[in-house]
């Protein structure tokens, strides 16, 4: 589990949920490597559909897309 | 930094007229054409497939058109079920098909693969193109049924229907407008089936015995580019939540007062598409336009006009009176659950009928109450009520909504009831929660009713089907939105044991 820079607190708020308390977004990295089904929960990514562990930090994130892709 | 602060207030001057001269100007009355034009433009054009990849990912390869996409998007996003209402000739088959093929995949990623048994009854003459247009799909087949074998329980095919409908979990109903009748055979036998999802299709909604009886016409598809236009226009007003909220309240009652129209469905209403005759459509366009652009205007700029809040309690207060007076047992702090019906009175012909939950009023004494069908259901009344027409619902309608089985309600955007209120369930990280410092919620936030109670910290995850349980939602906060305010549900969570609710604009 990782959690998320702040900056990137006031987008995740607008947007919509995918359910109460979570988010399934797809994450893009800074090398531009592109995780989709990331689920995040109030500012912590926690798991990744799919893929064992996360594999990647905080500071390596550029971009976070709310897809609601289960 | 205080006293930069005051200088600038002391400088500051009123604004509220030129505020208000401006949403005037970015809100003022147009021509129906000019607003269904746009409304058509945000659907047919609008980039809101390309913002949904998955959906777009699906649609690769195949044929479908725009309508259909948009039928898909729409259960994707407001619900799980659904009544198409299309022309003969329209491609409901082919949608139906592309429906399925998006149930069966949203059910597969969900782990569910065990709740994509699928039955569809139709009328034998198009049983062929259904099994046909499915058998195209790579995808599990679902069991063809002929209508006829519903009203006959007794023949050994009939068993067999009813064992189907039991054990489904995805229903397609075609030729939905031969259920209209609810105590028929055909109907009755339906309501034992088992389905998370159902999916009416009709070409001919209208009944014309509803029409003898001054049942008005319903064309949710308008209602539906309205109700998206309207949350379009959301962008323009960002600044003011609370104006663009009594807007939208404002600007869906006078569509749906432009329409002329309620449950063309009776208590079945509650379809997102209907297609019509060409000239009904026109006629139901420009009403409705007219009176989304007029209500919307009026609602954001005024606030709900507090006339049309009084007709209302006026004419609730009637309907009271007039249960208290044909049934004088039914009426109880919780709504008319305990009706018993018949109730005529011998001298003027007024009666009260209850049609298993939707009750249906004949005044002979008050013109104003007529004949209408009304329910008070957990989603019905409210100011989506006004006029006396529409129970509730912004989108789909709902009203009588009692009498529809669960599984065949779609999920309702509808506007919160005075006192009504929600848990929401947080893992306490303040800079991610999403209750605003006002107290409300951003834009698309989740909830639960209160009516599921305040469930204690083990029970929350399951109930909400929440990923990652390691993490505990211990915050537990209660919701108090302003009356008003727009809302999506109850609905049962999938795979969990509560009900949620969206807000989708926040408050």
């Amino acid at each position: 589990m990782i959690n998320v820079p702040r900056r990137f607190a006031d987008e995740l708020r607008m947007k919509p949920e995918t359910g109460m308390g979570y988010q399934i977004v797809s994450v893009i990295l800074a090398d531009g490597r592109r995780f989709d089904r990331v689920i995040l929960v109030e500012g912590r990514i926690t798991e990744i559909k799919g893929v064992l562990g996360i594999p990647f930090s905080s500071g390596d994130i550029l971009e976070i897309i709310v897809t609601h892709e289960k | 930094m205080a006293s930069i602060a005051e200088a600038y207030w002391s400088k500051g001057k009123p604004a509220d007229a030129v505020i208000r001269a401006l949403l005037m100007e970015l809100l003022r009355p147009t021509t129906w054409q000019e607003v269904l034009s746009i409304a058509g433009s945000l659907l047919l054009e609008g980039d809101w497939l390309r913002q949904i990849p998955e959906l777009a990912r699906r649609f690769e390869g195949m044929a479908l058109w725009e309508s259909q996409k948009q039928a898909l998007y729409l259960l994707d996003t407001f619900g799980d079920s659904l009544l198409v209402a299309d022309p003969t000739g329209s491609g409901k088959t082919r949608l139906g098909a592309g429906l399925h093929l998006l149930l069966l995949l949203r059910l597969y990623a969900l782990g569910q693969s065990d709740r994509t048994r699928t039955l569809i009854v139709t009328s034998p003459q198009v049983k062929p193109a259904w099994e046909s247009e499915f058998g195209s799909l790579d995808a599990n087949q679902p069991k063809v049924v002929s209508q006829g074998m519903l009203s006959r329980p007794d023949s050994g095919e009939g068993v067999t229907t009813a064992d189907s409908l039991k054990g489904c979990r995805i229903l397609f109903l075609d030729e939905a407008h031969n259920y209209l009748n609810h105590k028929s055979n055909r109907s009755t036998s339906l309501l034992g089936h088992g389905a998370d999802h159902t999916i009416l299709f009709t070409a001919t909604p209208e009944d014309l015995r509803l029409q003898e009886n001054q049942q008005r016409f319903l064309d949710t598809r308008i209602k539906a580019a309205a109700a998206l236009a309207a949350w379009n226009i959301k962008a323009m007003l960002r600044s003011s939540r609370a104006a663009l909220q009594s807007g939208i309240v404002g600007g869906v009652t006078g569509a749906e007062q432009g329409f002329l129209n309620s449950w063309a469905f009776g208590d079945m209403d509650h379809g997102l598409f209907h297609g019509s005759l060409q000239q009904d459509f026109e006629a139901a366009a420009k009403g409705a336009a007219a009176g989304f652009a007029a209500g919307f205007a009026e609602g954001a700029i005024f606030g709900f006009p507090e006339s049309q809040v009084k007709a209302q309690a006026t004419l609730d207060a009637k309907r009271q009176a007039f249960l208290a007076k044909f049934a004088p047992n039914a009426v109880n702090d919780t709504g008319y659950e305990s009706l018993n019906a018949p109730n005529v009175d011998p001298a003027s012909g007024s009666r009260i009928s209850n049609a298993g939950g939707a009750f249906m009023l004949h005044s002979n004494d008050d013109p104003e109450l007529g004949e209408m069908n009304f329910g008070l259901g957990a989603t019905g009344g409210g100011p989506g009520d006004i006029g006396g027409e529409t129970d509730g619902p912004i989108l789909g309608g709902g009203g009588g909504a009692d009498t529809i089985p669960e599984g065949m309600r779609i999920s309702t955007l509808r506007v919160t009831q005075p006192g009504e209120t929600f848990f929401r369930y947080e893992s306490a990280d303040s800079v991610f929660s999403r209750i605003t410092a006002t107290g409300g919620v951003t834009p698309g936030t989740f909830a639960a009713p209160t009516s599921d109670g305040f469930l204690p910290d083990v029970m929350r995850i399951p109930a909400y089907n929440l990923p990652s349980p390691w993490i505990p939602r211990s915050l537990g906060m209660l919701l108090e939105p302003p009356a008003w305010t727009p809302i999506i549900g109850p609905r049962p969570v999938m795979g969990g044991f509560g009900n949620e609710v969206i807000f989708p604009l926040g408050y």
